[in-house]
């Protein structure tokens, strides 16, 4: 069976199929100028993304499938590749090789062929593959399959002109790959299984040759992914060809996976040629160290904190000069021309402090998203966050959590969404649904305002050790629930663990970017948007009826009605306090904010008597620059014992004030204890809806919030028999 | 493309198959068996632990094992539902 390459409206689909990490997103970026998503830790790809081009007058439409190592569906990501090629059926696929890795690539090589579509080969990281020495006969592999094959770097970009051309060549030629054969009673088993299905409705469309041998192999997938489908049991479908063997083959499986490792090393034998010196591996000089029995645990606990230390140093003087920017310049003379419109005043406190309040408030994150997301892609396109999960399994274990769970929850510290999200990565559902559960715990780069503000104004001399032991108690926490959770509603051994650890490798700065690029805006888009509505809705809340005292408005009476409920935590007697945590599940950076709001503080935003909008400007500019030196003197200063000093300069502003008067020390710690162990915001809930179900979510929901409101409760009144106030 | 081991193997004995974990840290061994799991050992062997394979242990904490096969480093985490079976290769 051939498949037409080209549409009459010279459209070419092309899926991109190969291992994870074999640099398959960085080569269509280079072909096509795009940003998806690249990183160096397997699982980065889970759903499929495209790219469109233009090249030789044809639409090029370049399909990102996600990294497998099979088109047996056992993972999500195998599930999402082998369903796209046999149901969307691509013109033709690119089969990304690393060619340092070939007998491992072969393995999906030989699916790949079986599915019937026209096919080219990229023997990627051709750069790395060369450095080592080694030799590759690419005429001898090309006739061997019968593909095409040509050499690419992705990162560089090399040799993607090649591929383009290659491309557009196969265009107009449909020939299929050869077959890879099994021995002569297999085969014969296998044609007459053809001959059983071929014209069966179960069959049609699908290519035969792939069906009888997944038949043959009694593929508990392939049969019940007919059965779906069709409404039809076919597991008779080769029962008798398979009793036929088990007199020559006792064990199938094995026999067929020994024949294909055995055609995989003649072939791999056949066109590589081993260097007579191999190079010392970088690698393997560096892993002596970083997966080291006794260093290798302190250096991941040093990357670590320099990691969130300088995320926090170099992200601080940016969020304050955003801060100042639009709250304090933009809003202030938005207000003055609105005003000088003769608007009422309902509208222009809805567009300055609503709107333009909640627009500041998404910007002032995002300096320290960006840094953080510029360590995480730091960490995973080097090759370390693997070694991570490696390192952390050991301890994970013991807790019931897997090793690969380390890297959803290390970016949960960052935001929980697209850490919910990074579960995918994990190949077991409950071991998805345990990592997602404790998701909550890890406190979010969001709530970090919330322990800055409460930290200074009570715990100014030890912030940095308050801070730390809130981060604790959300890792303890959820430690705790992953034993609790792995001992009761997901009663199970934990599964063997299989990871690929890649090669270290100097990310570009294409990469990072890119990187760094689509995580930020995805969150600029989604939670940006539900920020700024909320904070619109907020400012409903709290302004409405309008011109009334802040107890006296919609959220002013409806906290003082909950507030009684939060006298065991030391905070119930204050309704401010109260009317900060709804706003906060909205999103998390609004409890400061609502706190500002209901504590009546007054921010000195009036334009000064001799005001002057294009100095005020420049004063802008210059502030930037000046955030710049900061943040570089922060890089430097980082490596001194001064960790997280966070927003202190803030000490003595009028919401600090406020605070100190509606706080004392324990049940400030207690209200941050609370809001660490809520479930963080709208968004979280979102991800973790469509991820694993309105169910699922409500009883996260229930242990998250259960456990805040008993943890915050301890915390206060074993403060109190302790003799804290 | 690992290096010829074989009289180094024949001096410690070889020819029984044994569980990886038996192996010590910078052996070089071949995959015998993979056995247990059915999704678990196909998973092994699409990431390339399969019947045959040479590779090389490059940590062995008993449960959790380091292996190195090509240019790849696998990080396994054993069970009692999988049985990874490697022998020294023969000379």
């Amino acid at each position: 069976m051939t498949t037409p390459l080209v549409a009459t409206t010279g459209n070419i689909t092309i899926a991109f199929a190969g291992n994870p990490n074999v640099g398959k997103t960085a080569l269509i970026n280079a072909m096509s100028g795009s940003k998806l998503k690249v990183g160096n830790w397997p699982g980065v790809t889970v759903e499929k993304k495209e790219a469109k081009m233009q090249h030789a007058g044809m639409q090029l439409k370049l399909i990102d499938l996600p990294g497998t190592y099979s088109l047996s569906p056992f993972t999500i990501e195998e599930q999402v590749c082998r369903d796209y090629l046999l149901v969307d059926k691509p013109a033709l696929v690119v089969n990304v090789i690393e060619a340092s890795n070939l007998e491992k690539s072969l393995y999906l090589t030989q699916q790949l062929m079986e599915m019937e579509i026209p096919m080219i080969i990229a023997l990627n990281m051709w750069d790395e593959f060369e450095s080592r020495g080694y030799r590759f006969d690419i005429d001898a592999f090309s006739q061997a399959l019968n593909v095409p094959v040509t050499t690419t770097v992705g990162p560089t970009g090399k040799g993607t002109k090649e591929l383009k051309e290659l491309i557009i060549e196969r265009a107009a030629d449909t020939s299929l790959p050869t077959a890879f054969l099994y021995p002569g009673p297999i085969e014969q088993e296998v044609t007459k299984l053809m001959a059983e299905i071929d014209g069966k409705n179960f069959a049609k469309g699908a290519p035969l040759r792939w069906l009888a041998l997944k038949l043959l192999e009694h593929d508990p997938y392939s049969l019940k992914k007919i059965e779906e489908i069709h409404n039809l049991d076919v597991s008779h479908y080769g029962t008798e060809h398979r009793q036929r063997l088990s007199e020559i083959y006792p064990n199938l499986d094995k026999a067929l996976a020994q024949h294909r490792q055995q055609q995989i090393t003649r072939l791999a034998r056949q066109v590589v040629t081993a260097p007579e010196q191999p190079k010392a591996d970088l690698t393997d000089l560096t892993d002596r160290i970083l997966l080291n029995e006794w260093t290798g645990l302190p250096a991941f606990l040093g990357i670590l904190f320099v990691v969130f230390k300088l995320t926090f140093d170099i992200s601080t003087p940016f969020v304050d000069w955003i801060d100042g920017l639009v709250n304090g310049f933009l809003a202030r003379w938005a207000g003055l021309g609105l005003e000088a419109l003769s608007l009422p005043p309902l509208v222009v406190s809805l567009v300055k402090d609503g709107i333009i309040g909640g627009v500041g408030l998404v910007l002032t994150f995002v300096p320290t998203l960006m840094c953080l997301y510029l360590f995480l892609a730091l960490l995973e396109e080097s090759g370390y966050m693997a070694r991570a999960a490696f390192i952390m399994d050991r301890f994970m274990y013991r807790f019931g959590l897997h090793g690969k769970a380390f890297v959803p929850l290390l970016v949960g510290f960052g935001c929980n969404v697209p850490g919910v999200y990074a579960t995918r990565a994990l190949e077991s559902d409950t071991d998805r649904r345990i990592t997602a559960a404790v998701m909550s715990f890890m406190s979010c780069g969001a709530k970090l305002p919330i322990y800055a503000l409460f930290t200074a104004a009570f715990f100014e001399r030890s912030q940095a050790w308050v801070i730390m032991s809130l981060y604790l108690t959300g890792i303890i926490v959820a430690i705790t629930w992953a034993i609790i959770l792995r001992k009761t509603r997901f009663k199970s051994d934990i599964p063997a663990f299989v990871m690929e650890l890649p090669p270290y490798r100097f990310p570009t700065f294409k990469m990072l970017w890119a990187s760094i690029w689509l995580k930020t805006r995805a969150f600029i888009k989604q939670a940006g948007t539900v920020i700024a509505v909320s904070m619109i809705l907020l400012w409903s809340l709290v302004n409405l009826p309008y011109g009334a005292a802040p107890k006296d408005t919609v959220l002013g009476m409806s906290s003082r009605a909950v507030a009684p409920a939060f006298l065991p935590q030391g905070f119930g007697q204050h309704w401010e306090a109260v009317a900060a945590i709804l706003p906060g599940f909205m999103a998390k950076e609004m409890v400061v904010g609502t706190l500002g709001v209901v504590m009546s503080v007054q921010q000195d935003n009036e334009p000064k008597a001799d005001a002057n909008f294009t100095e005020e400007l420049k004063e802008q500019a210059v502030g930037f620059k000046d955030s710049a030196v900061t943040a570089g003197a922060a890089v430097i200063g980082s490596i001194l014992p001064t960790p997280f000093q966070i927003e202190s300069e803030k000490a003595d502003s009028p919401l600090m004030a406020g605070v100190r008067k509606t706080f004392t020390p324990l049940s400030a710690f207690a209200f941050m204890v609370f809001n660490l162990l809520l479930i963080s915001c709208v968004s979280v809930v979102g991800a973790m809806t469509q991820e694993f179900g309105g169910r699922y979510l409500g009883f996260v929901f229930l242990i998250t919030t259960g456990t805040a409101y008993v943890a915050s409760t301890l915390v206060y009144q074993i403060g109190r028999l302790l003799g804290f106030s | 493309m690992l290096a010829d081991t074989s009289l180094l193997n024949q001096t410690i004995g070889l020819g029984e198959p044994k569980t990886i974990d038996c192996f010590p840290a910078g052996a070089e061994v071949e995959i015998h068996a993979v056995s247990g799991d059915r999704q678990l050992c196909k998973r092994m062997e699409s990431m390339g632990l399969r019947p045959g394979k040479q590779v090389k242990i490059l940590k062995n904490r008993g449960r959790g094992i380091l292996l190195k096969t090509e240019n790849t480093r696998l990080a396994l985490r054993l069970s009692p539902a999988f049985v990874l079976e490697a022998v020294y290769p023969r000379p």
